[in-house]
């Protein structure tokens, strides 16, 4: 598998389109969704991963396939590449925007808040917890990997995961089953 | 609330899927001809820059020139401050050639804005005549905001980085030169400006680059453009403007941009459209006549062939106060490249 991806990788570098795309199709769809969840900008995720992947055909990249698989290193890029626009975008400050969604007319008033206050409330988590909840619940990556992804010990992932889980907790407990909502 | 009620209600956050031009922007993306390039810059321009340094394309010899770019400015006692971008070591030239844009206005300022890694810094130069051809000389840090003004073209937010040193003022005789840091990598680049206060008006940056290089170059010095005949009204301002590059473009209120190259490398989006021929440049695009005109020589090698791409999309950056305003530039190799 990694020796495949490797070879591929390769021929990409060395021009061929197709072994490009290859690998494009077979990874983009977590790395565009974990962008999305870091910077809750499509436009910023369509960039992002973009820079990712063509920062894979230059010569001087960092990735090397004896130390680690392409994934683990392309969600690192996404997670670099996503704070950095994030620390721009703090500069000018643009603010968060809740995602937009379009259901049937009876749920979409509730679904529609739901989603913004989940949204709101995973953004709003310290950058450390958060790009650990996005990768563990949203991606179901295990801990190792997600450990390796941040250069952190899997027992820091555990921790950063159970505090913004506390905190999602108390912060969306009025959407609880059973919960009282006041408007 | 329960470990699967929290589970549940993260759920309820969707990531959309990713729009189709995604992957559309990558093909284009893609380089056709990827073996023969380095830093994204093709090949055949870096051998142009070996050959004529004399380097011969041996280790970090491949380019031998510092310099990056030249600006002027002409003060009101008839001297001129001239400003020469160098970077130490050369070969890191090549690194920054096609992700940097620079600036200069007439007020004494310059700028440097990175757009791979968003980054901008840049001074303005205070200057007062003092007898005896001395001038008081001060850098003052420019912001964010008057950054971006000098980069109408730039759409990044950008993040501002502070001068390495705050150079002290200082004293400064007429023909004498100093240096002021721009960026300085740690065990990495330095970037900095050599500033010469003179009565002579500074040669063409032109000059300096390599025959080949030059022969594929446009260059626009304090260009006029007419439409149809009719003169239209450039940007203001005491700097002496020149534009040089694979690509030079003008924009347009409300038309977007037109970039101009002698070779578009087979990129379909550019057409022959016209001819230069020394400081004349003209070409004729969906019912109109464009004329270019330069003190000095727009190309080198007698009349040759234009090519022209209409890039109707392109804004001015809205914080610039640009938009309505007729703008000359030029860009690298990459605009001929993509797509």
């Amino acid at each position: 598998m990694g020796h495949a991806v490797e070879r591929r990788l390769k021929r990409a570098r060395d021009g061929q389109e197709a072994a490009f795309l290859d690998l494009f199709d077979e990874q983009h769809l977590p790395l565009f969704r974990f962008a999305y969840r870091l910077t809750g900008s499509v436009t910023d995720a369509e960039d992002i991963v973009q820079e990712c992947f063509l920062g894979l055909l230059q010569p001087h990249n960092g990735f090397d396939p004896s130390r680690t698989q392409l994934r683990t290193y392309l969600f690192g890029a996404v997670r670099n590449q996503a704070y950095k626009r994030l620390r721009n975008r703090e500069d000018t400050g643009i603010p968060f925007r809740a995602p937009l969604v379009r259901l049937s007319p009876e749920a979409e008033a509730f679904q529609a808040e739901l989603e913004s206050r989940v949204a709101q409330a995973v953004m709003q988590l310290p950058e450390t917890q958060r790009e650990v909840l996005i990768l563990e619940h949203y991606e179901q990556m295990p801990l190792a990997e997600i450990a390796e992804i941040l250069e952190i010990e899997v027992a820091a992932v555990k921790s950063r995961l159970q505090r913004a889980r506390i905190t999602l907790r108390e912060a969306l407990a009025a959407y609880a089953p059973g919960a009282e909502r006041s408007r | 609330m329960t470990e699967t009620d929290l589970d549940e209600l993260l759920d309820a956050w969707r990531a959309p899927a990713p729009p189709p031009s995604l992957r559309a922007g990558l093909r284009t993306s893609f380089p056709a001809d990827r073996r023969r390039r380095l830093w994204g810059v093709p090949l055949r321009w870096i051998v142009a820059c070996a050959a004529s340094a004399g380097a011969l394309a041996v280790g970090t010899s491949l380019v031998t020139d510092p310099m990056m770019t030249r600006f002027a400015s002409r003060m009101e006692d008839g001297n001129w401050v001239i400003t020469t971008r160098m970077i130490d070591p050369p070969i890191a030239r090549l690194k920054y050639w096609m992700r940097v844009s620079e600036g200069m206005t007439g007020n004494g300022a310059v700028s440097w804005f990175d757009h791979s890694a968003g980054t901008c810094v840049g001074y303005r130069l205070t200057r007062t005549p003092l007898s005896g051809g001395e001038y008081s000389v001060g850098v003052e840090q420019l912001t964010l905001d008057e950054i971006r003004r000098m980069h109408p073209t730039i759409s990044t937010a950008g993040r501002l980085l502070p001068l390495p040193a705050s150079p002290a003022p200082r004293i400064v005789k007429l023909g004498e030169s100093f240096d002021i840091d721009l960026i300085a990598v740690p065990h990495g680049e330095r970037i900095y400006d050599r500033v010469v206060f003179s009565s002579q008006a500074p040669d063409s940056v032109n000059q300096h680059e390599p025959p080949e290089i030059r022969a594929q170059t446009l260059r626009l010095a304090n260009p006029v453009l007419y439409i149809d005949g009719q003169l239209q009204p450039g940007p203001a301002g005491a700097v002496r403007s020149e534009s040089h590059g694979p690509t030079v473009w003008f924009h347009l209120p409300n038309q977007g941009r037109y970039l101009i190259a002698l070779d578009p490398q087979k990129n379909p989006r550019f057409s022959q459209a016209g001819n230069v021929n020394g400081a004349t440049l003209e070409f004729a695009l969906e019912g109109n006549q464009y004329r270019l005109e330069s003190p000095e020589p727009i190309a080198t090698g007698g009349e040759r062939p234009v090519y022209v791409f209409h890039d109707e999309g392109f804004q001015i950056n809205s914080r610039s106060g640009l938009a309505e305003t007729v703008l000359f530039g030029s860009a690298g190799p990459a605009y001929l490249y993509a797509k």
